[in-house]
């Protein structure tokens, strides 16, 4: 990190920092959450890779905090899916409290790198690295070539394993 | 958690897993594949790294993938997305690993993948049999013939020679006599069988008829041979009363994934030959031999459990 970069952030945070919790807290309603994410903004502030120029800085913490504040929902998003999910696995197979945790994370980070691929290279991607199917039965499921196929799957995993 | 990987290695590594997942790759693709593993070590961490993120990937039942992710996004949140702008702070980091092992059975001088058996026979004229998830390294000079299983289970056939035969293994290296051989390794320890022939460790004998494990301190458990343990040579399965919970537990080598059952029926006991080659068939013989009933979560993700009713 460079030094003209965390002058920036700090010169950032001193200014801007009561009035962005406030701007969190009135989409949020909850002073928290919104303290929490405030941190957020500022550590990804921290890693980003070149000093931003700051015309408007109000606009540019604006730009991130909503970031921010969209993985906070996608989170809360899945939250609720995986424990719907979780929901339907007969209790003997159910993860313990910690494996729980360990998988929430795995999928947190998949959902992340695949966001934003179309639904179908994310479903045949899916069903050939978690389900194991076979490129012709991915196929025959989806309704696709078996080309195309490979080219989902190539594009999903250059995501998931490289994030390219 | 970065995957530092150049582009063009992280779009050859995804190409050869594409292929190698294909129906239609074949020995000669094998090899290329092994030859571009060869050809540079970020290629077997690129590799490496891809299979770690697979093994993550499988660790997760998938009907809770598919029902958490494909999860319609709510439309407040895709006008959300729509109205932000990306910034170049998000790092490559995703399901990055933070060291890489090393990929022990792939760059082996032989390989049996899971669910498939290998034979070869070496330069003398031995036969050396890989079982499935298997690899082993074969290093004949003027001065001995040295196997080395690298991973896995193998069986060899010694054939007499004027070079000693030395079978190595994690925990230490057997000298062979003529004979017929089952070495397997286990996480920790290994086990040889002798069918014919001697096998010796550190001076001490095991002698055709018998099986032993070995660590660090000569032979343990020395026992008569269960000849059935070999079975798999000739693509079977055998169980005599075996419990149910051990059966799945071995049939589950031959499988990708997860194979278990419920404590209710670990202890049922099962008898019979099965065949190797289709454990989706033993799987369903089970139902017919006992009152169980296979459920399959994915092809991955398989358990036995009581039938009901």
């Amino acid at each position: 990190m460079s030094s003209a970069l965390s002058a920036t952030v700090e010169g950032l945070y001193h200014e801007h920092h009561s009035w962005l919790t406030g701007w969190l807290r009135r989409r949020l309603g909850c002073p928290h959450s919104a303290a929490d994410l405030a941190q957020d903004t500022y550590l990804r502030l921290l890693q980003a890779r070149e000093t931003p120029q700051l015309l408007e800085p109000r606009a540019f913490l604006a730009t991130v905090a909503k970031r921010v504040l969209c993985n906070h929902f996608r989170r809360q998003e899945l939250e609720r899916a995986y424990r719907k999910a979780l929901a339907q696995v007969p209790e003997q197979f159910a993860p313990c409290e910690e494996q729980k945790a360990i998988i929430f994370e795995t999928l947190l980070e998949l959902d992340r790198l695949l966001d934003g691929l179309p639904p179908l290279v994310k479903r045949a991607f899916l069903l050939a690295q978690v389900d194991g199917l076979g490129q012709s039965e991915i196929a025959r499921e989806l309704g696709i070539s078996l080309a195309t196929v490979k080219r989902y799957l190539s594009k999903a995993a250059l995501r998931c394993y490289f994030a390219l | 958690m970065n995957s530092s990987f150049g582009a063009e290695v992280a779009e050859q590594a995804v190409h050869w897993l594409i292929e190698s997942q294909g129906d239609d790759f074949d020995a000669r693709q094998q090899h290329a594949l092994q030859r571009w593993l060869e050809a540079d070590g970020e290629h077997q961490r690129a590799w490496a790294h891809i299979q770690q993120v697979n093994q993550r990937l499988r660790g997760v039942a998938s009907p809770v993938v598919h029902a958490t992710l494909q999860a319609p996004p709510s439309p407040a949140r895709r006008r959300a997305l729509k109205a932000l702008l990306l910034l170049g702070v998000a790092s490559a980091s995703g399901l990055a690993v933070q060291q890489h092992s090393p990929v022990p059975g792939l760059l082996a001088d032989y390989r049996s993948p899971v669910g498939q058996r290998r034979r070869l026979t070496l330069d003398d004229g031995s036969q050396l049999q890989l079982n499935t998830g298997s690899a082993a390294d074969v290093r004949f000079d003027s001065q001995q013939r040295l196997l080395r299983l690298v991973e896995g289970e193998l069986q060899v056939e010694v054939v007499n020679d004027s070079r000693p035969m030395l079978l190595r293994s994690a925990e230490g290296v057997l000298r062979l006599e003529p004979g017929r051989f089952n070495l397997r390794q286990f996480s920790g320890f290994s086990q040889l069988a002798v069918y014919s022939g001697r096998a010796s460790l550190d001076g001490q004998s095991l002698l055709a008829g018998q099986q032993a494990d070995f660590a660090n301190a000569g032979w343990q458990g020395i026992a008569p041979l269960q000849a059935d343990r070999g079975a798999w040579v000739d693509g079977m399965l055998v169980a005599a009363q075996m419990r149910l919970a051990d059966f799945l537990d071995d049939l589950g080598r031959y499988r990708h994934g997860r194979l278990s059952c419920s404590e209710q029926v670990a202890n049922l006991r099962i008898s019979g030959s099965y065949p190797l080659d289709d454990s989706e068939r033993i799987l369903q013989m089970l139902e017919v031999a006992l009152p169980v009933s296979v459920r399959r979560f994915t092809r991955y993700w398989v358990t036995v459990e009581r039938r009901v009713g």
